[in-house]
Order: structure tokens, then sequence, then C-alpha cells
């Protein structure tokens, strides 16, 4: 049996997120949430508190609580909907194409290919008067602008430049940057040539600014010891949770390590944090019983300040809150339960924003600590060493086995790919990168105290973080370190979810039909797997991509991949929209197609200039390049490519589809449409519709 | 089934699940009425300006400038710089320590020139930079191709542009910008513009009083203190007018007073006067040539200050 009345948040933290889940994918008005919302609450008020009690089935109260705590999930989620506020700078944009401005900088710019700032937008200008508007904004000022790159958070601007909505990226298997960013209430971006001015400072209210200033005082020892670009990036991002000057190569070789969870501040800081605190608060008496909560009080006040210093990420917070009451248990002498604990964090903070549920920092951190503290004892049990260092390696290598089990599927499902070599990250990358934390939180304390020792300890802090980048290349540089081109569809991802809560059921329960259905859901989503190779193996598609200023298509014919333009595309780009939608077909060999002169025939594929035939489907590419055998396409499908015109000698009739990639805009593809309509062929425009994926055996 | 464990709350344990729901509940339906009830303020352009400068005044006055000085997260990490036109702040941007700063700053506070390289790492601490300055040290002014000065220039320009692009399209709303007469000013009026504070004002007024005035806008950089980033944000919003420098009789003044010019210095107003003394009164700047004290470039800066009775 499951002993809920030890964890009394479980419950009620699994109702909420049902609540939420249920209200981001069905579509019901906010009032009927509320509304059923408000009689539940009303009548269990009354029963609760006002009726006489008689006896209540306990089975209807138990189910009317959990759905008290279901429909409060669903509410909060529609009220948090930034379309909700009335004030949200979206009802005022409409149409607009240009805005003018006023906002409070939030975060530090990043500058790569543009300066990127996050802008509180306070105000929407025009002819001298302003509106109070809500939200954050995306600006992007242009590279070479000095003054953006010196804005610091609080700063506020004057500013005017086009708006756009943030557009969703419709290739398929692509990150979504919309969503992502609708998520955090953001729904549009400008984009700013020139014409912005500071008009103000410290305008994030109080707290926040200080937390910010002192990110950038920190930031600013680092820049003064740390020469190295790399180091100093690794040192903001593991210390201040600043990620905006690690580079994408740096970035990936952390990925496929397996040491990624060490650039974003989380419990594991926090814990180091409070051991360096903890190793200067127990140098004072404590004779006085007032000592020993002043001394709880500071150290909650310093945690949640560095909390505050390196952006409150969701993990951070989960672990500043679950910090904050095991502590506060600690000092009282309470008992706490860490399930309970974890159960009330997710509650406490779903209720303040119920859209962290769909954020990866919220679900890892969570999944990763729920995983550690349930696995953990079962694994470590496995084997009882000998001798105390066998014992110590055991340890950390049962806890990172631990930590991966219940964030495999999310890992596999959103980053589609899987470090083999974690247990080896788990040893040195991840202790170098504990005693560097620590000398880095060191240097930062005595900075103002003792800039002589800094030098000392700054170039010990200098030599731990060569040594922990150079380890964490190592472990990438090693054959196989990532597992990538792995891909779940949403049905197995849940599949492989459920068998996990089924089969941690029952290493609770010992009961066999649970560990039988875990297997048997295992089965079904290998079966499904099996399923989705044979029929990539007899799979003919065709993927036309959306790439700005190229073209780009794919023709799947089986587990070969023909590649069809990609000249006019930079290769990371290409990669970045292609990669996943391969490894989601199962795709092992990529064939580029070279144009006019490039023949070649392969099982049930013949390919002839610029005219592909496979099976009865004929795949014409209509580019600059007619090579003689594609100008009549009165049946198949006709691929405009690198923004060709419409010539006369070409022949459409009704059974041709043409696909016009992005290339193809403006008055050439008025030309296109027009011609299609006379001939009576189908017409589809990229630019207009994004990126499209035909089964040629189903057809259009 | 009565009983069920999983559905199975305590009356107490239901009683507290309502009264948090119920609190949950207050406090969303407040947040709910304020997004969709609150009204968006209007408020005119200038009035949100004139608010902005006023706290900006006086958040700035409470700032701890010690703490802050030096710092900035946002600059150029690498730059060419003159040893002996660079101030402090620039210099702990290279990474250099405090001490190797303040030698230097010792040196040429009582006069001193750096010649060349060598005379530069011959100051006590800066050796050890030797791998990463030896590339980074100019002293031709006039060949000058200092990547902050370009950018700083560059910027300055673009807020320029900025400033007059708003003020002179026509549809635009305009943002009026006030532009200081700093020989004339007073130390309330210049914390009005952004980076400057008490301190800050404080010191340029005493610079100023000490020079005599200033006679072009770039001199503000030499103000103890002052940082790059800060006189990038106001240089546009400073005029001069050459008319209020107060000039100093070089044949009339003694000693002391030509000590406390910050372009003579102590040890060159005692040669001064030593020369006078000897040689008769200077008749012209050719005259203050021939000492050997200054160089070319001192000698255009003193210009301004001084007439010969």
């Amino acid at each position: 049996m499951i002993h809920w009345r030890l964890y009394p948040f479980g419950r009620l933290a699994l109702a909420l997120m049902a609540g939420i889940l249920l209200s981001s994918q069905v579509l019901v008005p906010l009032t009927l949430w509320v509304a059923a919302f408000f009689v539940l609450l009303t009548y269990s008020f009354y029963k609760e508190f006002i009726s006489a009690y008689n006896h209540r089935h306990s089975l209807v109260a138990g189910h009317q609580v959990l759905t008290i705590f279901f429909l409060l999930g669903a509410v909060l989620m529609g009220v948090h909907q930034p379309v909700v506020d009335r004030k949200h700078y979206m009802h005022r944009i409409g149409s607009a194409t240009e805005i003018e401005g006023i906002g409070v900088i939030a975060e530090i710019p990043e500058i790569k290919r543009s300066v990127r700032v996050q802008l509180i937008l306070e105000h929407l200008c025009a002819a001298d008067s302003c509106m109070e508007v809500s939200h954050e904004v995306m600006i992007y000022f242009d590279a070479q602008d000095s003054i953006a790159a010196a804005y610091h958070p609080g700063d506020r601007i004057w500013f005017q430049g086009r708006v756009t909505t943030v557009k969703t990226n419709t290739n398929p298997g692509v990150f979504d940057y919309k969503a992502y960013l609708w998520d955090k209430g953001i729904s549009h971006q400008v984009f700013v040539k020139a014409g912005h001015i500071v008009v103000g400072r410290k305008g994030l209210g109080f707290l926040r600014q200080q937390a910010m200033d002192a990110r950038a005082f920190c930031m600013m020892i680092f820049k003064k010891y740390l020469p190295d670009h790399d180091q100093e990036a690794i040192a903001n991002a593991m210390i201040l949770g600043y990620r905006g000057m690690v580079s994408e190569e740096m970035y990936r070789a952390f990925s496929d390590s397996g040491s990624v969870h060490i650039l974003a501040v989380s419990g594991m800081h926090l814990a180091v944090l409070a051991e360096v605190l903890m190793f200067f608060f127990d140098r004072i008496a404590q004779r006085k019983s007032w000592v020993k909560y002043l001394k709880l009080v500071s150290l909650l006040a310093i945690l949640w300040f560095f909390t505050l210093i390196t952006g409150a990420a969701a993990a951070v917070v989960r672990s500043a809150v679950m910090f904050s009451l095991v502590l506060f248990g600690k000092y009282q002498r309470y008992h706490y339960n860490h399930f309970n604990i974890l159960a009330f964090c997710a509650v406490a903070m779903l209720i303040y924003d119920p859209r962290l549920l769909f954020q990866a920092s919220f679900q890892f951190s969570f999944l990763a600590l729920l995983s550690l503290s349930f696995f953990y004892p079962f694994i470590n049990s496995w084997y009882m060493a000998d001798s105390r260092f066998v014992g110590w390696v055991w340890q950390y290598v049962s806890a990172s086995m631990a930590a991966q089990i219940l964030v495999l599927p999310i890992t596999i499902y959103a980053f589609h790919k899987f470090p083999v070599y974690f247990l080896l990250s788990g040893f040195v990358p991840v202790w170098l990168s504990a005693l560097a934390l620590k000398l880095g939180l060191l240097i930062v304390i005595l900075e103002p105290w003792s800039m002589a020792l800094n030098e000392i300890l700054a170039s010990v802090f200098k030599f731990l973080l060569k040594m922990f980048i150079n380890s964490v290349r190592w472990v990438d540089s090693l054959p196989m370190s990532s597992l990538d081109g792995l891909h779940f569809t949403t049905w197995e991802f849940w599949y492989l979810n459920v068998s996990l809560a089924l089969f941690m059921i029952y290493l609770v329960l010992k009961r066999n039909s649970l560990l039988f259905f875990a297997l048997s859901l295992i089965s079904i989503l290998g079966l499904s797997i099996g399923i989705r190779f044979y029929a990539a193996s007899t799979q003919t598609k065709l993927t036309v991509y959306d790439v700005a200023g190229g073209s780009l298509a794919d023709l799947f014919v089986g587990t070969t991949a023909i590649v069809l333009g990609g000249e006019t595309v930079n290769p990371e780009k290409a990669a970045f929209v292609h990669k996943e939608h391969r490894a989601s077909h199962f795709i092992g060999r990529v064939i580029k197609s070279k144009g006019c002169g490039d023949n070649f025939i392969m099982r049930n594929l013949i390919k002839q200039g610029n005219r592909i035939k496979v099976g009865k489907c004929i795949v014409s590419v209509v580019n600059n390049e007619f090579c003689e055998v594609s100008l009549e396409m009165d049946t198949g499908y006709g691929l405009l490519t690198n923004g060709v015109s419409w010539r006369p000698e070409l022949k459409l009739g009704p059974g041709t589809v043409l696909i016009a990639d992005g290339t193809i805009k403006g008055d050439n593809l008025r030309t296109w449409k027009r011609q299609a309509q006379q001939s009576g062929a189908q017409f589809y425009s990229i630019a207009e519709r994004g990126a499209i994926v035909v089964d040629l055996k189903k057809g259009f | 089934m009565k009983n069920n464990p999983n559905f199975y709350f305590t009356r107490r344990e239901r009683k507290s699940i309502v009264v948090f729901a119920f609190v949950a509940f207050f406090l969303t339906t407040m947040l709910y009425a304020i997004y969709r009830f609150d009204d968006a303020e209007i408020k005119p352009l200038p009035a949100i300006l004139k608010d902005e400068v006023a706290l900006n005044s006086i958040t700035e006055s409470r700032k701890i400038k010690k703490r802050y000085r030096s710092l900035n997260p946002n600059t150029t990490k690498v730059f060419k710089f003159n040893p002996n036109q660079v101030n402090e702040d620039s210099l702990a941007m290279l990474g250099i320590d405090r001490k190797a700063i303040s030698n230097l700053m010792k040196y040429l506070n009582k006069g001193g020139k750096i010649k060349d390289m060598q005379h530069f790492f011959k100051i006590y601490g800066m050796e050890k930079y030797r791998n990463r300055l030896d590339t980074l040290l100019e002293f031709d002014q006039k060949q000058r191709s200092n990547s902050v000065t370009e950018n700083k220039e560059k910027s300055s320009q673009n807020i320029k542009n900025t400033v007059t692009a708003l003020l002179t399209a026509p549809d635009v709303p305009v943002v009026r910008i006030k532009i200081i007469e700093i020989n004339g000013t007073d130390s309330f009026e210049l914390q009005m513009m952004k980076g400057i504070g008490a301190f800050m004002a404080s010191r340029i007024i005493k610079f100023r009083d000490k020079l005599g005035g200033y006679y072009e806008v770039a001199q503000l950089e030499e103000i103890y203190g002052m940082r790059p980033e800060t006189f990038m944000a106001i240089s546009h919003l400073i005029e001069i007018d050459t008319s209020l420098i107060r000039k100093m009789d070089i044949n009339a003044a003694n000693e002391a007073e030509m000590a406390k010019h910050p372009y003579i210095g102590k040890k060159r107003a005692g040669i001064l006067a030593k020369y006078r003394n000897h040689h008769g009164i200077f008749s012209d700047m050719v005259d203050l040539q021939k000492t050997r004290l200054f160089d070319e470039d001192e000698l255009s800066k003193l210009k301004h200050y001084l007439f010969f009775q």
C-alpha cells in the first residue's frame, strides 16, 4: 500500500498537474473552469465547516478534494495565459509594423549575430503620448551597436524599431521557439537599427535590481581574473547562471559528454554555497538560541539572494525552496520527508506560475531529484563494497545511474540524444566543477577584503577550470560519446513514462501485476519503434524545408535520403533543419543530388537529370538548370527552387502538384500561381504556408 | 470501497486543503481582476521622462561608487591605450591589479611621462603583464588607432545622429534632452545626466575650478573615476562656452598658484618660477617651450589657460 499520509502533497501535486495539462490542451472557456471551481469549493467549504458532520463517504470526499486541486490547476493555467492580461502589449500592437516605446532591460544582453535583449515593455508611445502596457518583448540591436551591448539590467530605454510576431518554425521536428517564448509571455520581437536612448536606471524593483547589480559585480571579478574567454564563460555559467558567453561548440561538448547539467545552476550549486557559508557560520559560537536563528535566517537570505542573482530559473528555485524547508526542519528538529517536500515545491511553484510545468528546467529538475531519491537506495543496495574507497565509488555510480532513469525519456524526446559516458562525467568533470565552484564563490566573497589572497586563489581557480574544460572535452572526444538521432513519438514517450511509473509502484507494493503491465508497455514501445522502422524501410516521402533565403528538400526512399538543393544554405542551418526529421525516419544514408549531369538507379528509384521516378511517382526539380527531361511536368510533383522563374516551355497539367520553396516570392510567386491555376495544377508555397512533408504513396 | 487508501483524506486534511485552495483561488481571482479590469493609463511622454530623470539623480546619489567604480561587464576586453592618458578603470578592464595601477597613477600624477614600452614595464607591478600588454601600448597620439576610441567615437556619433534625428523628425515624438553648458553649470544640474552622481559631479566641478574651465569635452576623460561608458553617455549632452575659461597670468602667478593647475603641477611650477626669475617674463608660448618642461601636447592644452602680460 502506498502510504499517502506520509506524502500529503504528492496526490495534490499530481491533481494540480493534471488540471494544468488538461487546461492547456482542451479549449474550455476560462469562466467555465472558474465557475466549476467556485461551485465545488463553496460546496466543500459548506460540507467541511458548516454542516453537521455526518459520516461522509471517504471516497467521495477524497475525490472532491482532488477535483478541487485539479480545477485549481485549470483555473491558474487559464488566468496565466498572456492573452488574459488586457495590458499585454499584443492587444495594442495589432498589425503595426513599427513601434516606439519605453521599457526596462531585464537581462544582460546576449551578443552573437546581433545584440539580443529581453525588455520589460512599460509604455507604447505615439505622437508624444504613451500608454501603459506590460510583459516582455525580445529586442534585437545591430551587432555593431556598442551602446546596446553595454546596456545593464535595470536600464530604462526609449526605442523605436520594426516589430513582428515571433514566427513558428514549421520545419518538422525542430525546436518550437515561438512556443518557448509564448510560455514566458513573449509574443513579439522588435528590430532596432538606430534610435534608442537610455532615459533612466534602476528600473527593476529593489531586490531584483540589487541581484542584477551583484551579478554584474561578480561577472566583472571573473573577467578580471580569467583572461581566457572559455574559462570566463564557464565560470559565469556555472556560478552565476549566465550562459550568454558559452559558445555553441562548447555547449555541444558539454551536452554530448553528459555534463550539461553543470552549466545550469541547480541544487548542487546551492549545496556548495551552503557548504562554503556553513564553514564561516560554524566559526560563530552558538551559546544563545537567537544566534542559531540568526544563522538560519542569514543562510536562507543569502541562498535566496543567490537564487535571484542566478536568474531564478526553475531548477534553482526548486532547490532554494527545498533547502529552506529542510534547513528549517533540521533547526526545529521536525521530521521531514524528501518526497513530500519535493511535492510541496511543485505545488508552490505551479501555483505561482503554472506555465513552469512546460519548461525543460522545471521538468528535468524535479524528475532528476525524484529519480535520485527513489532509485538510489535500490541501486546502492545491489552491491556491498568491502573497502571504503570502492564503496564511495559505488555510491557515485549508483547516484549517477539513479538520476538518469526518469530523465531518460524526456532527454530522448526533447533532445534526441543520449550521453553514453554519463557515468564517466559523473566522476572527473563533476568533481572538478564542484571544486571550481567553491573556489569561485570564495573569490567573489573575498574580493572586497583581500585582493592579494584572491590573486593566489585565482591562479588555482584558473587551473581547475582548465582541467574541468579539458576533462569534458576528453569525454566528448571518446568514440560514440553521444547517441544521436534517437527519436520517440509522443505515444512512445508516454508508454515509457507510464511503464517507469508502474515500475516504481511495483518496487513499493511488490505486486507482480504491476511489473507485468510495465513490461507490457515496454513491449508495446518496442513494437511501435519496430513498426516505424519497418515502415521507414518502404517509405517514399518528399520533405520541402522552410529555410530563409535558400532551397532545401529531402526525398526519402526507404532509409536513404536524396538531398535536393542545399547549395545556397549554410551547412549548420541545414543540419539544424533536417537532422531530427531524418533521424525520426531512420535515414541511414544521404545522397546529394548534383543536378542535370547526375543520373543513377537505385532500388525503386531512377534519377535522370532533374527528374526522379520513385515507383509510379515522378518528382521534377525545377531550378535554373533546365535539363531536357524535366520540361514536361504534366504528372507528378514539381519542386520549384532557387528562385526559378516561369518558362513557357513548361507543360503543366491537372495531375501536377507544384511546390514552391521559400525562394519563390513576390511577383515570381504570383506568376507561378497564375500559371498553375490556368493549367489546373495544384500549388503549395513554402513561403506562405511553411514546410511540408508529402507521403508520395498517399498523394498530396 | 469505503476507505480506499489512495483517495482517503482525514477530516483535518480536507479542511486544510479546502482553506489552502480557497486562499489560492482568492489570490488568483485578484490577479485575474487586475489583468481584466485595470485600465491602461495614458501619460504624455515628456512627463514620463521627467519623472525618470528625477528618479535617476536620487538613485545615483545613493550608489556606492567605490564598490562599483571600476566595474562594468560590457566593455571591450582588449584595446590599445596610451599609458600617459589612460585612466584607472580602463586599466582595470585589462585585468591589471590595483597595486600596479596605483603605482602608475602616482607616477603620472607627479608629472611623470611614460616614453616607451621599457619605461612602462619598469613601473612596479607591471612587468608581469608584459606578455599581455606589450602589443597594446601606444605612444604616438596622432597615429592612435585605439579601438576603444574608434568605438567611442562611433557610438558617440550614433547617439548624436539619433538625437539629431529625434529632434528634427516631424512626426516622431520629440525627446527633449537638456544640453548642459559645463563651464557655467552647477553640480545639481550635472547630476541630471545618466552616470553622474554626487561624487562625479563634484569631481567635475573641482577639476573645472582647478583648470579654470574646460575648452573641449574630451577633457572630461581626464577626470579621476570617469569611466569610458559614462563619458560616452554624457558627451553629446555637453556644450562648452570657452569664453568662461578663467585664464592665468603666467608672469604674475606665484609658484603655489601655478602648482594648483593640473597641467603644470608642483614640480614644474617650482622650475617655472625659478626660470622666470633668471630669464625674465614669458612673452608667449614659444618662451614656455624653451623651458623644455612641456611637450607639444601639453603646450597645446596649456595655451587655453594662460595669458602673457
